[in-house]
């Protein structure tokens, strides 16, 4: 029988986990390890995406440290690349969750919204 | 306060962006990375608006900021004098150390006038009735007016437009001290 479906259980990780990273001043986020990434800033962090695809679609869920940490957008797959956002503003505060979508319309460019709930 | 240096234009941000280029919080971001993105810090230079002119801003590469012109107004320029047809027919001083010395010497006297103005009745009260104005009236009156002499002597003795220009006429400089 031709399968006609492709379901979840098929789907690799890139689509259906969940990462949690670690704070650091340099983060690698791997877009091929999950589709969602988590972590709660603690420094300045600039994030620098690795096996990207074009097409991609990736989440960042960003808690807030405190205030004043910045979060770079660094490079895709090594080179420097450009992000557009489309709207929303980065919230730093603690009990702030950052819900941040990002669209890899190349290796080189990507677009994305930033969203907010508080904890 | 900062501003942002691009294309040798300069845009005032009161507030910084939340999000720039790739950086979000980056009204937070440090000085490196602001500098980084072209923005800088504004100083405001000291100046005698009286004697001094602030011009546009421009950006001080050699002290990484961005900063205003301060100049000395030129107080000995000359313009021209032009007939009824737009011919010149010579020229003058633009600033006449006589038309603000004119000025400094009415705002003594008006001030003065003020000064005086609560006790005239006593005086008036002595023309006419020949009652006769009260003795601390009448030294008081005497002190306004060795004030008028004072204040007026120091201004005719200017002989430089910036220096009458910023004169301060004050009676009883002291007592106001105090």
């Amino acid at each position: 029988m031709a399968l006609t479906k492709i379901t979840s259980g098929v789907l690799g990780d890139e689509y259906t986990s969940s990462a949690q990273l670690s704070p650091a001043a340099e983060m690698t986020v791997d877009t091929s390890a999950a589709d969602i990434f988590t972590f709660t800033a603690a420094a300045s962090s600039t994030l620098n995406f690795t096996n990207v695809i074009v097409g991609d679609m990736k989440t960042l869920v960003i808690i807030g440290g405190g205030g004043s940490y910045t979060i770079t957008l660094g490079t895709m797959n090594g080179a420097s690349a450009t992000y557009n956002l489309i709207s929303g503003d980065y919230d730093d505060t603690s009990a702030i969750k950052n819900f941040i979508q990002i669209k890899f319309i190349s290796t080189t460019e990507a677009w994305y919204t930033i969203s907010q709930i508080l904890i | 306060m900062k501003a942002l240096v691009k294309n040798k234009s300069i845009i005032i941000y009161k507030t910084l962006p939340n999000v720039w280029n790739n950086i979000l919080n980056f009204k937070y971001a440090t000085d490196e990375v602001l500098i980084n993105h072209g923005f800088y810090d504004i100083a405001k230079p000291s100046y005698n608006p009286m004697t001094q002119t602030k011009g546009g801003l421009y950006f001080d590469e050699a002290n990484s900021i961005v900063t205003y012109d301060v100049t000395d107004i030129d107080f000995d320029q000359d313009i021209d004098i032009l007939d009824e047809e737009g011919n010149i027919t010579g020229t003058e001083k633009r600033y006449k150390v006589d038309d603000i010395k004119a000025l400094k010497l009415s705002e003594i006297k008006s001030k003065a006038g003020r000064l005086l103005q609560p006790t005239d009745w006593q005086v008036i009260r002595k023309a006419e009735r020949s009652i006769d104005i009260d003795t601390n009236i009448a030294t008081e009156r005497a002190g306004i007016l060795a004030e008028v002499n004072r204040l007026e002597t120091e201004v005719n003795a200017f002989i430089n437009y910036a220096d009458v220009l910023q004169y301060r006429v004050q009676f009883f400089p002291s007592d106001e001290i105090e």
